[in-house]
């Protein structure tokens, strides 16, 4: 059973969905922070699970924002969608749990998003393991 | 090797758990606490280096309520890696082991992390005669924690019962419940009250604790500052109709429909310290604001002995009761202010329009 199936609910629409000036003031900082990364500078990042955005909010922040060339899932701990912007480097990134709840969602402003990035560790432990990828086929070999 | 000397990176990586999902839980914890985005790849390298930390939970006069909010919590593939990051060597309600072998497992625990397990304490602690009123083991609950805390890295007091003596110390507190902090003096303590507490703070303070090596910061009630830095007013989304004079009656009238400001049918919003506006509960479904129903104050001290919960603050209710008219005032001045500061804040946003 999911929310959905209850009948009765508080009707908070009109609370909820209004804008409330708050995606505008968010365009701003993203501005700000597209001119920092664009000249060099470091990877930064807009929390938007603990801001107070209304649902309209964050339909305006979709539409202005628009979607652009790359669209991408990664699958740890639950799904987590991204997808680039109209904006290149300005990414949308949606953290869900693996039942498909919102967990957070973020803006990153980089040439990567960090969660798609292979970690050195990682990577290390993959070597080893295709090692054993090797050892095995030769021994189908012989 | 010992369980304690693995990394957590190289554990969770045999079972298959990545650097991306240690990124991805210290993003949410980091969302939930307001540490800036930019903190996270450090925060996962340094929790991936921590060892796996020793738990001991310790249980008295409590109703088990804490331990259900935070075992449902509302992420459960995201919030539950916390499992795989502490060793919860003790605990009542989730043990496998019982009697003679639980209590041995305890003191096998203690000996084995002495001066470094964290201890977590849910429920007040009967002190009158001698605490005889709550025991277990043949040991009063006193002793106990006295017991427990001596070995202790720190102390982190779950619920409002833990923190402030909660529902066992309401008047005529038969009992003399009180909280951890007015026992133990020596260690360091962090409440996380709220009848029940939220899922994410546990989370947040045990993350923070392995992966910074400290309890985070603490306001004067020693409540962490990440969750109890505002209170349910400020940040509540019906706060534009308090600021607009627009008030609910009853439960029922035109106002309570619309969703306007609960703060006439009792709201103690104002003067308590929580995260629920933002956190929200039950995977961020709703929470009673939300639902229609003021905030009843339960992560403050003594909430439910000053008077009704259905009428307002300005009926000088909350202001009476012993030890909490300075703290109350404070509270109310300390909203004032902020809602003054977010309010030029907003103007600032909109251009002074």
């Amino acid at each position: 059973m999911s929310l959905k199936d209850i009948p009765v609910m508080i009707d908070s629409g009109s609370v909820d969905d209004a804008p409330t000036g708050m995606a505008e003031a968010l365009l701003r900082e993203i501005a700000d922070h597209l001119l920092t990364v664009g000249s060099g500078g470091e990877r930064q990042v807009v929390e938007l699970g603990n801001l107070p955005l209304s649902a309209g909010d964050l339909r305006l922040l979709e539409e202005k924002l628009g979607r652009g060339e790359v669209t991408a899932e990664v699958s740890a701990l639950g799904p987590t969608e991204v997808y680039e912007t109209a904006f290149a480097g300005l990414w949308w990134v949606k953290y869900f749990n693996d039942d498909r709840h919102l967990v957070t969602q973020q803006l990153e402003i980089g040439t990567v998003p960090m969660i798609l990035e292979a970690h050195p560790e990682d990577i290390r432990a993959g070597a080893e393991r295709f090692n054993e990828l090797l050892e095995v086929s030769d021994t189908q070999q012989h | 090797m010992k369980e304690h000397d693995v990394t957590l990176g190289e554990e969770l990586r045999r079972q298959g758990i990545s650097r991306r999902s240690f990124l991805k839980f210290c993003t949410a914890v980091a969302s939930s606490m307001a540490i800036p985005a930019t903190m996270v790849p450090a925060m996962a390298q340094s929790l991936a280096q921590a060892r796996r930390q020793s738990v001991i939970w310790m249980s008295y006069q409590e109703c088990t309520g804490c331990i259900e909010s935070l075992t449902r919590s509302f992420n459960p593939t995201v919030e539950n890696l916390i499992f795989n990051f502490i060793s919860l060597d003790y605990q009542h309600a989730l043990q496998a082991a019982a009697g003679r072998q639980a209590e041995d497992a305890l003191e096998a625990a203690i000996q084995e992390n002495y001066g470094n397990y964290l201890v977590i304490v849910d429920g007040s602690i009967p002190i009158a005669n001698d605490g005889l009123y709550s025991t277990v083991d043949g040991h009063t609950n006193l002793e106990s924690l006295r017991h427990v805390a001596e070995g202790a890295a720190a102390i982190v007091s779950i619920g409002t019962c833990a923190s402030f003596g909660g529902v066992g110390a309401a008047a005529p507190n038969p009992t003399g419940a009180v909280g951890v902090d007015q026992i133990i003096t020596d260690k360091p303590i962090l409440n996380v009250p709220g009848c029940p507490p939220m899922p994410e703070v546990m989370t947040g303070v045990l993350t923070s604790f392995l992966a910074f090596g400290a309890l985070p910061n603490v306001d004067h009630l020693k409540r962490p500052m990440a969750f109890f830095g505002d209170t349910i007013h400020d940040r509540c989304y019906r706060r534009p109709f308090y600021d607009q004079g627009k008030f609910a009656k009853t439960f029922d009238d035109e106002g309570a429909r619309k969703g306007w400001c609960l703060y006439e049918l009792g709201c103690k919003g104002p003067i308590t310290y929580n995260a629920c506006a933002t956190l929200k509960w039950n995977g961020g479904t709703s929470w009673p604001v939300q639902g229609g129903h003021g905030c009843l104050g339960c992560s403050e001290p003594n909430f439910w002995d000053k008077g009704s919960f259905y009428k307002p603050l300005s009926a000088g209710q909350w202001g009476t009761a012993e030890g909490i008219a300075v703290a109350a005032a404070a509270g109310v001045a300390l909203g004032a202010v902020s809602a003054v500061m977010s309010r030029r804040n907003q103007n600032k946003l909109s251009g002074g329009k």
